[in-house]
């Protein structure tokens, strides 16, 4: 008599490619999680004529807002950018800027949460292709006033960077987007390479 | 000796599913066992059985009901009340569409949203599991509102790329039932000043379009 054998195969199969979804997401967790700094950044933000341009280089940032490719002002800045993703979930994002004229430090400090998202067949992306970012608490401070707090409680929204490639010694992320309300388009472009502190 | 080996089988198979069977209960209401994926239960032709949607700036609250048939607009201690349908189908190729038709005797409002939708959500310090939340993020939108004897007013919104999304946690996931919220708190601090801002929306979904 021939043993039917197939159906806990099946079983075992299943299990096994659904475990290989699991493991994609802790490889790249174990590749993610670290204390990182920005080593280059480059961002717009364009509408009608105006742009708003941003260049990181690891020091130095440069700020330009453009009408109609008209340079209208220039800001230069001194400072650094650091990430660290942690292993239970959360993050944490801290810049600080000084003015290379007028003196004053800039300080960005955000925590939060961060996740893969799961695979979308319509957009094209697979499970661990976008991380999603979701501000818990958000500190802006100058040393020229008051402290700017903003606390998140709850589902905040999810910032979405695409991966563009992740390994234990670099992580290449991007963001771009176009939104046209009402006949206006709007479109931010960002891409950003983290290094090891 | 066949009979231990089929039970030695029974055995592994049934400590490979373990995960599986504990990866069924994910929200607070989802049932303890489910041969459904999340994704099959997701994906269906919904009618809305219940939606609130509260907006607060300090002491000031805005908010919309659904009941299923009608839709009440509150204004602090005004309440306007219209007939309306509210559906959503979640498509398994990820994208999802959001219907909306408020009519009174004096105007006609529709709504309509498309977008994608991902499951997301776990990490230990978050208090979700893996797939708790789910993602919409809007493509596009059409809101279009017919005033009796004016022209139409219609307002345009299309988009592509990393968007910005909203998040929702999904309390219960069953194949004719689903509930979902999204909570956001936001406390501004400047010196002494503080600025409250909430936004709560409430969802509960039942088989079949209207």
């Amino acid at each position: 008599m021939k043993k039917n054998i197939s159906f806990p195969i099946i079983i075992v199969i299943t299990v096994l490619v659904s475990s290989l979804f699991f493991s994609c997401r802790k490889i790249d967790t174990i590749k993610l999680v670290g204390d990182w700094k920005v080593v280059s950044l480059s961002s717009s933000y364009t509408f009608n004529n105006e742009k708003f341009e941003t260049t990181f280089d690891g020091t130095t940032k440069t700020s330009r807002h453009l009408v109609s490719d008209t340079m209208v002002t220039e800001d230069a800045y001194t400072g650094a950018i650091f990430t660290d993703y942690h292993n239970d979930g959360t993050y944490v994002y801290s810049e600080t800027f000084k003015h290379n004229v007028t003196g004053i430090t800039e300080t960005l400090g955000i925590d939060g949460h961060w996740y893969f998202t799961g695979p979308n067949a319509e957009a094209d992306w697979a499970v661990t292709d976008l991380l999603a970012m979701q501000a818990s608490k958000s500190t802006f401070n100058t040393d020229m006033g008051n402290p700017h707090t903003t606390i998140y409680q709850g589902q905040n929204t999810l910032e979405i960077y695409e991966i563009v490639s992740l390994s234990k010694t670099k992580i290449v992320l991007k963001m771009q987007k176009a939104e046209t309300i009402n006949f206006t388009q709007y479109v931010t472009t960002m891409d950003f390479t983290l290094e090891p502190r | 000796m066949k009979n231990a080996k089929r039970f030695l089988i029974m055995i592994v198979c049934g400590m490979l599913l373990i995960p599986v069977f504990n990866s069924c209960k994910v929200g607070d209401e989802d049932a303890s066992f489910t041969i459904y994926s999340r994704k099959y239960r997701l994906c269906q032709d919904w009618s809305f059985s219940y939606y609130k949607h509260t907006v607060q700036h300090n002491d000031t609250i805005v908010s919309v009901e659904y009941d299923g048939s009608s839709y009440i607009h509150i204004f602090g201690t005004q309440k306007y009340i219209s007939n309306a349908t509210m559906t959503i189908s979640f498509k398994k190729n990820g994208t999802y569409d959001w219907e909306e038709h408020i009519s009174n005797d004096t105007s006609v409002y529709s709504y309509k949203e498309t977008g994608y939708w991902y499951f997301t959500g776990g990490g230990k310090d978050s208090d979700t599991k893996f797939k708790e939340l789910l993602a919409l993020q809007k493509t596009s939108h059409t809101k279009t509102v017919q005033i009796t004897g004016q022209s139409p007013v219609t307002d345009n919104y299309s988009a592509s790329g990393n968007l910005e999304t909203r998040v929702f946690r999904l309390i219960k996931l069953a194949i004719d039932e689903v509930k979902m919220e999204s909570k956001v708190e936001q406390q501004y601090i400047e010196g002494t000043n503080t600025v409250l801002n909430s936004e709560i929306t409430v969802i509960n979904l039942k088989m079949g379009a209207q």
